[in-house]
This record gives structure tokens, sequence and C-alpha cells, in this order.
């Protein structure tokens, strides 16, 4: 058995994944525009 | 902890952050929901009817018109007959066999009339007959049999005369006298029909409404296709059970909007269409970029003489003469003294037409002199009215009413007998 203080921390199999899909999720907001819900616009 | 549960604490983790993330970023974005609300209505919105953007390039004003090869365009004149000496060269009837225009008997005198709707009404309401019978009064033609063959059309402006009597002439048309009655649409159309989409003076007018709808063919059939495009990407999101994740719907609002923005693209492209500077020199003909008042009424006056020097030129080397007319109007300050009914109906102050005549007949007059010192047979008819004080205009524009059609033929036959056979 491994001593415990040499085992490995669980919190940075939280942290990082957390941190990746906060970062994914942040450039998906900053690529969404204000009106993205808008339908369509009939111009010409 | 073992491996597998790191892992799967991590894959947890990733997916909950994403999940949770994307709902709160679209709740705050859009504040409704994606699936229920939005994405069906852009399914909905999406069958635009493209002829109801067609229409809006297209224009009351050319119909009865049809583009023709040659000389722009023609009318269809589908429910005119002519009368009398009278035929309408852009009539069926005119290419038929038995026509004048194609006569070869040297008794028949082929009279060619040429201009916009003065001149065509002229040639149809009085003025034709009229002047088929001076020139059989005249020692020059006696014994002759004067055919009025119409050239003349609503709106027509040189070039389209001269090219129109070229056309003719190619097909194997016989003409002896080509009568050209012209000179107000010359200056008068422009501003108002061609300059707007950016649109050469050269070209017959309402040029943009005509060819318009060609143009944008192109970007109406992209514009089509990307909406068509656009709705699949929501349909496809619709029909998965990922619609209910909120990174999915994230990830269709980035979709949709890319796809939005390439159509807003071509629409607006489709815009620009309305103004005509960024296209290309076929659509637009030769403009005078940045030009004044003063050069564009210029190069208006240059087109005119060009074209009339181009049917004498073109007439004389078949056989024929050419005579050019420019035609009297009551914009043209001291041209005539209006009538009280005159003023009232026949006279608008900065009418979008008439208000163009002060600066383009002096030209035209300066224009119509260095024409007759080239040899052109140029007269100017623009004083012909000018102690006429009986009613002659009969609307705001330009046309005039028979006793007037009986004033010009009188005028444009002394005129040819002046010349002899000059």
């Amino acid at each position: 058995m491994i001593p415990r203080e040499t085992q490995p921390a669980w919190w940075p199999w939280i942290l990082v994944p957390f941190l990746i899909g906060a970062a994914l999720v942040l450039v998906g907001a900053a690529l969404l525009e204000g009106d993205a819900a808008q339908g369509f616009q009939y111009a010409l | 902890m073992a491996p597998w549960t790191r892992i799967a604490l991590a894959g947890l983790t990733f997916v909950v952050t994403v999940e949770l993330g994307s709902r709160l970023v679209i709740a705050l974005d859009v504040g409704r929901s994606v699936t229920e609300s939005v994405a069906p209505n852009v399914l909905t919105a999406t069958g635009t009817p493209i002829a109801e953007q067609v229409n809006a390039l297209t224009d009351t004003h050319t119909i009865g018109e049809r583009l023709h090869p040659f000389v722009g365009y023609l009318p269809a004149l589908t429910h005119v007959r002519a009368e009398g000496p009278i035929t309408l060269a852009a009539q069926r009837e005119a290419h038929a066999p038995g026509s004048p225009l194609f006569s070869r008997d040297p008794e028949d005198l082929i009279v060619g009339i040429a201009g916009g709707s003065v001149a065509y009404q002229f040639a149809l309401y009085g003025g034709g007959t009229a002047l088929a019978e001076h020139l059989a009064a005249q020692a020059e033609f006696r014994g002759r049999r004067p055919h009025i063959v119409v050239l003349a059309a609503v709106g027509m402006k040189q070039p389209q005369h001269a090219l129109w009597l070229a056309y003719l002439l190619t097909l194997g048309a016989r003409f002896d006298l080509v009568v050209s009655l012209d000179g107000f649409n010359e200056v008068a159309m422009h501003a108002t029909e061609n300059e707007p989409y950016g649109v050469s003076p050269v070209y017959p007018r309402y040029w943009m409404q005509r060819v318009g709808p060609a143009v944008a063919a192109p970007l109406l059939g992209e514009r089509l296709y990307l909406v068509a495009r656009r709705a699949d990407i929501v349909r496809s999101f619709l029909g998965s059970p990922a619609q209910h994740s909120g990174a999915a719907q994230l990830v269709w609002l980035l979709r949709d909007q890319a796809a939005r923005r390439a159509i807003e693209d071509v629409e607006g492209r489709l815009r620009g269409l309305q103004r005509f500077e960024d296209l290309e020199f076929a659509t637009q003909g030769p403009v005078l970029a940045g030009a004044t008042q003063s050069e564009l009424a210029d190069f208006q006056a240059a087109i005119w003489r060009g074209a009339a020097l181009q049917m004498h030129r073109n007439a004389a080397a078949n056989g024929a003469r050419s005579y050019h007319f420019l035609q009297p109007n009551q914009y043209d300050p001291g041209s005539k003294p209006l009538s009280a009914s005159e003023r009232a109906a026949a006279y608008t102050a900065g009418h979008r037409y008439g208000k163009h005549v002060p600066e383009g007949y002096p030209r035209l007059r300066a224009a119509g002199a260095e024409l007759a010192a080239e040899g052109v047979r140029f007269h100017d008819l623009t004083r012909v009215f000018e102690a006429v004080t009986e009613d002659l205009y009969v609307d705001d524009c330009c046309h005039l009413n028979q006793a007037a059609n009986l004033r010009l033929a009188a005028a444009i036959a002394e005129a040819i007998e002046s010349w002899g056979g000059r």
C-alpha cells in the first residue's frame, strides 16, 4: 500500500476538467451575439 | 481513488460544467427556451418569398416594354393599330412581305420618324399623315407615295434611334428620309431614371429596373441555398435527442448564428444592387464619376450630338437623307407663351423632367449648330411655337395636341423643302 502522503491528489481531476469545460463555455458565450435568438429578417 | 474513479470524476465534472455553463449562458443571452421557441421560429421563418425581392427591383414603368437585343427595349404595341400611310417598325406587320419598310419600288417614299413619345404621338396623331401630304405636294417628291415608318417609341432616347436605324438597315430596310424629332428625353430623364442607380446616361431609361432582376438572380439563388441550409441545421437539431442538452443548444445557436450571418451577407450584397457603383461595366455603362451637373449636361449633349452625326452618316451611306429636329418644350424659356389652361395643366415648376431643360437645351442648340457645320441637316424647332398663343401642350411633361402636331408637320416639311435635294 502506498503511504497516504505519496498518493496523487484527487482535486486536479475535478479542477482541470472544470477549467476546460468553463473555458469552452466562455468561448461559446463570447462568440454568441446578443441577438443570437432572432429569427429571420425579410430584408432587401 | 482507483484510476477509473478519477477518470469518471473528471468526465462528470467536465459534462456538468459544460452543461450548466451552457444553460447559464443561454438563460442570460436568450432568456427563453431554445428548443421550444427559438429554433421552431427559425424553421417557420425560412420560407421567404423570393418573388417579393425580385419585385423590389422591378418597376411598373417598364410594363409594356420588352428587352431588345440591339435597341435596349421596344414597346410591345399589342393594342396599337397603324392606319393610312403609317407603319410601326416595332410591329410584326412592318416586317411582313409587302411592308413599305422593305419596298424596292422607286415610287414609294419611305420616311422614318425617330424619337421618343413626342415623336411617336406626332407620327400617330395627325403629324405623320400631314407630313406625308406635305411631302407629296413638294416638287421633289411629286408622284411618289409617302409611307411613314415609325421608329419612335415612348421613352426612347439617343443613341437608341441611331442603333434602331442601324439595326433596321442591317435587316435590309429602306429609308429615303429619316426624320428625328428629339432632344427632350436626352436631357430630362437621366436624373430620375438612371442616375439614382449609378447607370450611364447613354443607357436606355430605367435600365436598372430592366436588368436588375437578372443581375440579382445569382445572389437570390445563393440566398435561397443559404436559407435552405439554415433550415436543415435547425431540422436536424430539433430531430435529435441532443436538443434537450444546454451544450447542444449552445452549439446549435452558434451554428445558426453563422448561417444567419451568411444570409445577411448575401442580403447586404443584394441591397448593394440598389446602387450600381460596384457593378460590372456592362451593367453600368460609361459614367462620369464625381462629375458636376454641368459636366453631366455636357455629356448628355455629346451623346445626342454623336447619335445625330452617326444617323446622318449611316443614312447617307445607305442612300437616305437624315433630318434632325430639336423638339420644342414648354420648360425651354421663351419657347411659347403658355395660356392660362396650359399653365394649369401643362406646367409644373420644378418638374422632375422639365427642370433639366434650361440647362440642357442651350447645349443641344450649340451641339446642333456644330452638327450643321458638319453637314448634318439640323433644324432647331424649339422656337416653332414662339408666337403661338393657342393651347398646344397637353401635360406637364412635354406632350402635344393634334394642332401642335399639324404645326410641327408643316415646319418639318418646310425645312425638308428648304434643303432641296441636298
